[in-house]
């Protein structure tokens, strides 16, 4: 298991609530154990949504960075996870206009580096989920940003769907009929590029 | 339950969102449809694939932790800045509930006439005045066979307003 995996694991919600508040009365230590415990969510949720590793973690630093000057904001009337869910997924739309702004390709695909996966399989099959998630990844660069996010938050970060519904701002029925929209229409574009 | 309605739950049967019967009509519908059958199939897959895009991040805590800037975070504020007032104001909730206010407000003030006309100003006026008139006539002559308390008692404001125009003309 990944150390910050474990570190994550290991932090309790009264944990996560005292290092915010050390946070916030300006205790580096703190904001190094709480970026230990989220750096692997954060950046992940950055690369679903992004879909390139050197963005994801140019945004994940800067989502750090943010958290440092602005965690005051945070007044504890939702959980620390799903305001800092809420404020990756923001900023990622956000990179993702601006970029679109630029007339650069929001959708390219990272492929200078082999993927890592996170069990061991064979060539041929690691050939295989290879393409396959390189047809996702471009499925997902067609997909409006609603849809790519509460796809990337449930399938990626397996939030539930009272998570879903409090990071989107949202009933948890909107979140229900949502999520079904979101993956019928990923679906429709794997079946197009496949 | 219909093929549609079916289909329309297959992906809250994937996350394990049902209620038992309903995940037992939607497996019984599988066992006969292989549309459904085959969305349901996609639907791992793609969360399948999903799965497999997660990976170790790099070690972002290295990168960060010496940009972090001495000065530390902003403090807690008590009040919310513009920006917040902004976004709190126009949430769905509040300025739905204030526009409902507001609608209720103008409704009362055109409709259910809550406002005091002019006539009713005018009525108000000359009562008032003409109880100050014979306060007045009374300290002036002490005398006066008016019987004041009865006046203010018994008379209404058109016997005030012709005691007035007496006073007045001094007749």
């Amino acid at each position: 298991m990944p150390l910050n995996t474990q570190v994550a694991d290991a932090l309790t919600k009264e944990q996560e609530k005292d290092l915010v508040i050390r946070c916030q009365d300006g205790d580096k230590r703190a904001m190094e154990a709480l970026i230990l415990h989220y750096q692997h969510w954060v950046y992940n949720i950055a690369y679903g949504m992004l879909g390139n590793r050197e963005d994801a973690s140019d945004m994940a630093q800067e989502v750090f960075l943010w958290l440092w000057e602005n965690i005051g904001q945070f007044k504890f009337r939702s959980r620390f996870s799903t305001w800092l869910y809420r404020i990756v997924t923001n900023r990622c739309i956000n990179l993702k206009d601006q970029k679109k702004r630029r007339q650069t390709d929001p959708t390219e695909i990272d492929d200078s580096q082999p993927w890592v996966p996170i069990d061991t399989e064979t060539p041929e099959k690691s050939v295989l989920r290879l393409e396959q998630q390189e047809i996702l990844q471009k499925a997902l660069g067609e997909l409006k940003d609603d849809y790519r996010k509460i796809l990337v938050l449930r399938e990626m970060q397996d939030l539930s769907y009272e998570e879903l519904a409090e990071v989107i701002g949202c009933s948890v029925g909107r979140v229900k009929s949502k999520l079904h929209e979101a993956r019928k229409v990923l679906r429709e574009l794997v079946l197009q590029f496949s | 339950m219909s093929h549609k309605r079916i289909q329309n739950q297959l992906s809250a049967y994937l996350d394990d969102q049902l209620s038992p019967e309903n995940r037992a009509r939607i497996e019984a519908h599988l066992n006969t449809c292989d549309e459904c059958v085959e969305m349901l199939s996609d639907f791992r897959r793609n969360r399948q694939c999903f799965g497999a895009l997660k990976h170790e991040a790099p070690p972002i805590a290295d990168l960060v932790l010496p940009q972090l800037s001495d000065r530390g975070p902003v403090r807690r504020r008590l009040l919310p800045s513009a920006e917040e007032f902004r976004r709190w104001f126009f949430r769905p909730v509040t300025g739905g509930t204030f526009a409902v206010v507001s609608a209720c407000l103008l409704f009362a003030l055109v409709y259910l006439n809550l406002t005091p006309t002019s006539d009713d100003s005018l009525d108000l006026y000359l009562s008032e005045h003409t109880r100050y008139s014979v306060y007045s006539t009374r300290s002036e002559d002490a005398n006066d066979s008016i019987d004041l308390n009865g006046a203010q008692s018994t008379t209404n404001v058109e016997e005030d307003t012709d005691f007035l125009l007496e006073v007045f003309l001094g007749e």
